[in-house]
């Protein structure tokens, strides 16, 4: 597992008198997301998602990923929206998109189908 | 494209879209849970209907797209495969192609062709799937067959698989992966997926390691029970799982009660060419408002024709006797001459209400839009809004109706952003997830009133009599009413987005929407409960072009001022009047001060007058403020036709319109929030307003 928070960009919306700052942080995924995972990254996207991070998580390396980690993104996905911003998948490798697609997740968590296949014999 | 349409070709394209309404509204009520076959069948109808005007005129791509939309729903017709939330979605956005399909061949103008693409894509690959359950539905088995044969052919033919995977929530502990699982299946024929999320608890409450999702998937090819059972024998014990094969009862994945919100099918993914949400809500919400604005035509009740012509006759007659008096006339015949002029104004009268009565739609015209409206806002923000609707029946004036949109959708937009809280934020401040928008409509006499009420966060008075403070727009010793804070939120000061005060409005902003409604002769009002509530209440005129007015007269010119603005009129005092040096004069008014705008001071005339105890104060309402317009004399009250300024001149700032009155020359009809603008741009002693409160 690699985990691994990359350098922070952050993103400035700025109002007539509040200014929320609204920072980006790029989770790297690695080449395997499993339950292992799990105790590690929840309390890292609970913060996240307190301290209105936006995450974009960097699924180009994924070579393998089981559907507990697939539910903990999806919940905090759909987490995101509700605070209202997105929680966004950088690059997918296709065994990313296939087991959010086997799963029935993909469309819910936004993930790019550009390269998705039907699951079919 | 048609360049030249011909009356055939309109009423085609009017009866068309007058279909298309009738499906989407069909559609948005679809009961997903049962099967409507008449609502089908209506639909149904309504495409071929179309196809074959398009066939007529030659409309190739119109009739190529409901051919598509033909295929989709005969299926839906047979009862082989039941409507569900993709269906839906994509049979709405194709009744939206076919509209602009038909508006594109209407203004010769181009169509947004990857849009069409997308929708024709979204419905080949629903299309298809649909085929194949059918077919899979359809297998043969010749009845002289013996069970041991039918046996064997469940083993060899294609049979289709109905598999309910409910994993307990220590499944991930023991090791077990529905991934795997599910590719495992998928190894063995096609596979439909279905998530479903009900027990999926908020983020915070998520166990890293528990499972919380279940699965209702559909396995179609030559796969027989065992060879399913062998994949799922290692989580027999760690799950509730059901295999069934279905036979000619094949329906859609949808059709148990499983099925909610956030069920998802894997193979509909494939359609990805979609306009991004945003896209789609702003285009939505775009429509919305176009869809009233583009209304050329509309349809009139017979009753209503019928009603014309009686009064019509009955004008005639009337114009016919008092001809005869005319031709002989004498002074013996002038109680006649009398009587027939009564009775023309009386059937002028009639005939006016008529005709007013004709333009009269019924609010509901624009209301039958806004679940959708609501329905995409709340899918955008993440909340959930129980819409309703009181009153949906009232009628109004076509022109009043037109020029609402735009100040209700914003009004609706602003309590579904700012208003109403997420379903997290509602639960902990106790109250139930869905929040409620309601939309009550009435009449009162002459008027409409309408309210937007949302059950959200409210106005924090605080921070908004905090921020009007800092801006000057109150001053710091200030005493003012709970609803006299609320109403700043119109001033222009308030419409750009403010977090603080928890209340914005994007776009034109609140000082807009207040001006949308006063140009029509309206008020508006907001009342609000921190924490609880918030109200807006729109107050307008029933008939826009004919409203009541009071004729005044200043330096020697007539002005018409809506009657509904008008507060009360009365005689100055001139002892009560106060001079306040940089804030002009004010009157007591109801244990307020409210300023006292000389009007012929604005106009720049000169004043037949400058001594106030000669002339009147009309106590108007401007936007939740009072303001006193001293005029010389009220003339009369009079119903008034009012005639655009700016689409007969140009805008003139303080002037909403003009109007005939019964002297037979033309008078402006006054723009209250308008002159209380002006005036506070002109170089005249300022205007203290008193916010309806006490600054003094």
């Amino acid at each position: 597992m690699a985990l691994k928070i990359l350098p922070q960009e952050t993103v400035s919306v700025i109002s007539e008198e509040v200014s929320i700052r609204m920072k980006t942080e790029v989770i790297a995924c690695g080449d395997t997301l499993d339950i292992t995972d799990m105790n590690a990254l929840y309390p890292q996207l609970l913060t996240a998602l307190l301290e209105q991070k936006q995450l974009v998580f960097d699924c180009s390396e994924v070579e393998r990923i089981d559907a507990s980690a697939l539910q903990m993104l999806y919940a905090f996905s759909k987490a995101s929206s509700l605070h209202g911003y997105k929680a966004s998948w950088d690059n997918p490798s296709q065994s990313f998109i296939n087991s959010a697609q086997l799963l029935g997740v993909a469309t819910e968590m936004g993930i790019s189908v550009s390269n998705g296949i039907e699951v079919q014999a | 494209m048609v360049n030249n349409i011909t009356p055939l070709q309109d009423a085609f394209f009017q009866q068309s879209l007058e279909g298309l309404e009738a499906s989407e509204q069909v559609l948005l009520r679809f009961d997903l849970t049962g099967s409507d076959e008449e609502a089908i069948n209506s639909i149904s109808q309504i495409t071929h209907s179309i196809k074959a005007g398009a066939e007529e005129f030659e409309l190739s791509a119109i009739t190529d797209f409901t051919h598509l939309i033909a295929s989709l729903l005969a299926p839906l017709r047979t009862g082989e495969v039941k409507i569900t939330a993709d269906l839906k979605k994509t049979l709405l956005a194709s009744v939206d192609v076919v509209k602009a399909l038909l508006s594109a061949v209407q203004n010769n103008t181009a169509v947004n062709q990857p849009q069409v693409d997308a929708v024709k894509e979204q419905i080949r690959v629903i299309d298809k799937m649909s085929q194949k359950l059918v077919e899979a539905t359809h297998i043969e088995i010749p009845v002289e067959q013996t069970l041991g044969e039918l046996a064997k052919a469940a083993l060899t033919e294609l049979a289709v698989w109905d598999i309910k995977f409910n994993p307990d929530s220590g499944i991930f502990k023991r090791e077990h992966d529905p991934v795997q699982i599910f590719q495992d299946l998928s190894m063995l024929g096609e596979l439909t997926v279905v998530v479903n999320d009900k027990e999926l608890p908020l983020f915070s409450d998520l166990e890293p390691d528990a499972c919380y999702l279940s699965w209702h998937l559909r396995l179609s090819g030559k796969i027989n029970e065992q060879e399913i059972n062998k994949i799922f024998g290692q989580v027999r014990d760690d799950c509730e799982l059901s295999i069934e094969q279905l036979d000619s009862n094949l329906n859609d994945i949808h059709d148990d009660d499983e099925a909610g919100e956030n069920v998802q099918i894997v193979v509909s993914e494939r359609v990805k060419s979609h306009p991004e949400p945003d896209q789609q809500k702003t285009e939505r919400q775009h429509k919305y408002q176009a869809k009233i604005d583009t209304v050329t035509s509309m349809q009139v009740e017979t009753n209503k024709i019928d009603a014309l012509m009686n009064l019509l006759g009955e004008l005639v007659m009337t114009q016919s006797m008092l001809s005869q008096v005319s031709d002989n006339f004498s002074l013996d015949s002038l109680s006649t001459l009398t009587d027939g002029l009564e009775q023309l104004e009386r059937d002028t009268r009639s005939m006016q209400g008529a005709i007013m009565q004709i333009r009269m739609l019924p609010i509901s015209s624009i209301f039958s839009q806004l679940p959708m409206l609501v329905d995409d806002l709340c899918q955008q923000l993440g909340k959930k809004v129980n819409l309703k609707f009181s009153g949906e029946h009232t009628e109004i004036d076509k022109t009043v109706l037109e020029k609402l949109v735009n100040p209700l959708v914003h009004l609706i937009r602003d309590a579904l952003e700012h208003g109403l809280e997420t379903p997290e934020a509602r639960r902990l401040v106790g109250k139930v997830e869905t929040g409620t928008l309601d939309i009550i409509t009435d009449t009162q006499g002459e008027n409409i009133i309408i309210e937007i009420s949302d059950d959200g966060v409210g106005i924090d008075n605080d921070k908004v009599l905090r921020k009007a403070m800092r801006q000057g727009l109150v001053s710091d010793e200030a005493l003012l009413s709970p609803e006299a804070i609320q109403n700043l939120i119109f001033r222009p000061e308030f419409s750009e987005l403010d977090r603080d005060s928890g209340f914005a409005c994007r776009g034109i902003g609140t000082d807009s929407i207040s001006e949308s409604i006063a140009e029509m002769g309206g008020s508006i009002k907001v009342s609000s409960v921190l924490g609880s509530r918030t109200t807006f209440t729109l107050r307008l005129p029933i008939a826009h072009a004919i409203i009541d007015g009071q004729i005044v007269n200043v330096a020697g010119q007539d002005y018409i001022l809506p009657l509904i603005a008008i507060i009360e009129s009365l005689e100055i005092e001139p002892a009560l009047v106060k001079r306040v040096s940089e804030k002009g004069e004010l009157y007591p008014f109801q244990g307020d001060y409210v300023p006292i705008l000389r009007l012929y001071q604005l106009f720049n005339l000169p004043p037949t007058t400058t001594q106030l105890e000669q002339g009147l104060l009309v106590i108007v309402d401007a936007d939740g403020q009072k303001v006193g317009l001293f005029v010389d004399e009220l003339i009369a009250h009079q119903q008034v036709v009012i005639k655009s300024l700016e689409q007969n001149y140009r805008k003139v700032a303080g002037f909403s319109g003009a109007a005939m009155t019964g002297k037979g020359v033309v008078a402006l009809m006054l723009d209250i929030s308008g002159l209380v603008k002006l005036y506070k741009n002109s170089s005249l002693p300022g205007v203290a307003m008193s916010e309806g409160g006490r600054e003094m």
